[in-house]
């Protein structure tokens, strides 16, 4: 018996091609997973069951147009919906709706995909999101970025696939904290069309899946298709532990370390490079964030700050604050993480930068500190985001408290094809991506 | 900073933050620029500024 709410999209996609699922029982299946999930993680904004089981019964109703014909996702609150709202989490935008879906959710849909909902977001993806997004391996920890709603469903089995969008890792951070696989592709290639400008140069369109097959899926109806296949022999993978093993928990620099050891045994060859302007990245792209979410939402803050949160209201006034000396100081420094990326890439004769998602497993919620935490939160995922190349994260171990620890593959700028490949190898070869959390049942909470 | 400072400031950018907000603000402001400091340090006047985005390597 296949559990529906944790199947594959590849599998799931098999049984409906062979006529022995349908879409109606897919969809009601994840429906009810979302009816028992939601009181506990709350990682959703608004679910449509009736709109997606009548597209189920109409995909019931046509041959398969492809892997993705029936399967239910959902997508993080900025991406627009024309049959739904789309407020990004914010009081001043309630009651939005596009008149149109935005390209990368109209592709899904296009491909036979089956929207389910909104999925949760922090405020214009500055702010908090309340009531708050809980991990789902332990409901008192930190459960990612913005896009923490996508991360946590696809792992408890309330979607099987999802979108969100990373300006600073804030695809691949829940993906990493919540066991699953997230990628944000290269800066453009998944248009972002319809996406809320928090940081347009930042940001990305990124995906959730469970494994990296279901991601090249994804892509393929996103974008273009990839060839993954092939082996790891002959290829060339750096790490660069001055920076992503500094300050980083030691239970991650192990799984990281054994994650080499198996990408070697492989086949890969580890080559050890430094890339100097990495120690920018930080403050480089927070920078460069709060400057651009601070002039995309200038208008809404001029017009209807009284209905936008503390907290992302001081944000976005921040962002227009600041001197043009430090915004330009930092785009400096992106140009040159850029030419050292570049320049390393080309030296060593690399196919991927292989690294820890995280610098830390998900911390408990009331022991946070946003000015202490969020940045460590962020060191490793930024400088990807600034140098725009895919970064793909797989789950590649278990902290000593059993939360998942991701691994995160940087490729070539439009070369999603290796960076995929990389983590097939390594999900075949490793059973980490079938770990999944056990919630407590709502009754054992009361 | 001063709150006066920042609401001026606030002010020609086209922006009016809230009383409360503004003590907040020069606090932010001053956090931010601990954070910017390496940046400064790095001495980049002599590098390209990154206004370019397309993400392809040289």
């Amino acid at each position: 018996v296949i559990d529906l709410t944790q199947v594959t999209i590849r599998a799931a996609a098999d049984l409906i091609v062979k006529r022995k699922l349908s879409a109606v029982e897919l969809v009601s299946a994840v429906l009810d997973r979302i009816e028992e999930t939601e009181s506990l993680v709350h990682a959703y904004a608004r679910v449509d069951a009736e709109g997606a089981l009548a597209a189920a019964r109409r995909a019931d109703g046509e041959r398969p147009r492809g892997p993705l014909h029936g399967i239910p996702f959902a997508v993080k609150d900025v991406l627009a919906t024309a049959d739904l709202p789309t407020e990004c989490g914010c009081r001043a935008l309630e009651g939005n709706r596009p008149a149109r879906d935005a390209t990368a959710v109209a592709s899904l849909k296009a491909a036979g995909a089956i929207l389910l909902g909104k999925h949760v977001t922090s405020e214009l993806v500055c702010g908090v999101n309340e009531p708050v997004t809980r991990n789902a391996w332990n409901l008192a920890h930190y459960p990612g970025g913005s896009s923490a709603g996508g991360g946590v469903s696809v792992a408890v089995g309330s979607s099987l696939a999802a979108l969100g969008t990373d300006a600073g890792g804030s695809v691949r951070k829940p993906a990493s904290l919540n066991g699953v696989v997230g990628l944000k592709a290269t800066h453009g290639l998944i248009p972002r069309e319809g996406v809320l400008p928090p940081s347009g140069s930042l940001d990305h369109v990124g995906t959730f899946a469970r494994t990296v097959e279901d991601t090249e899926l994804l892509l393929a109806a996103l974008a273009a298709p990839v060839d993954s296949e092939g082996p790891l022999e002959g290829m060339r993978l750096g790490t660069c532990r001055a920076y992503y093993h500094a300050d980083v928990d030691s239970w991650v620099v192990d799984a990281c370390e054994a994650a080499l050891v198996e990408l070697r045994r492989l086949g890969a060859t580890i080559i050890d490079v430094e890339v100097p302007a990495l120690a920018l990245a930080v403050p480089a792209g927070v920078t460069i964030f709060i400057a651009e979410a601070g002039a995309d939402m200038r208008c809404l803050l001029a017009e209807r700050a009284a209905e936008i949160g503390g907290e992302t209201r001081r944000a976005l006034e921040l962002g227009l604050l600041l001197p043009a000396v430090w915004v330009d100081a930092a785009q400096r420094a992106r140009a040159l993480l850029r030419r050292e990326m570049a320049q390393t890439f080309r030296d060593a004769r690399l196919d991927a930068l292989v690294a820890p998602t995280l610098a830390l497993t998900s911390m408990p919620l009331a022991q946070m500190s946003p000015d202490v935490h969020l940045a460590r939160y962020m060191s490793l995922t930024m400088p990807a985001n600034l140098t725009g190349q895919p970064s793909l994260s797989v789950p590649c171990g278990l902290s000593p408290e059993g939360l998942p620890i991701g691994l995160q593959i940087v490729g070539r700028p439009f070369d999603e094809a290796t960076t995929l490949q990389i983590g097939r190898r390594f999900q075949e070869a490793t059973d980490w991506h079938t770990r999944r959390p056990a919630l407590p049942a709502v009754a054992d909470l009361a | 900073m001063q709150a006066r400072e920042i609401e001026q400031l606030a002010e020609l950018a086209g922006i009016r933050p809230p009383e409360g907000d503004l003590a907040l603000l020069a606090d932010a402001l001053a956090t931010h620029a601990k954070l910017v400091a390496p940046l400064l340090d790095a001495r980049l006047c002599g590098e390209r500024s990154a206004l370019d985005l397309d993400p392809r390597f040289a």
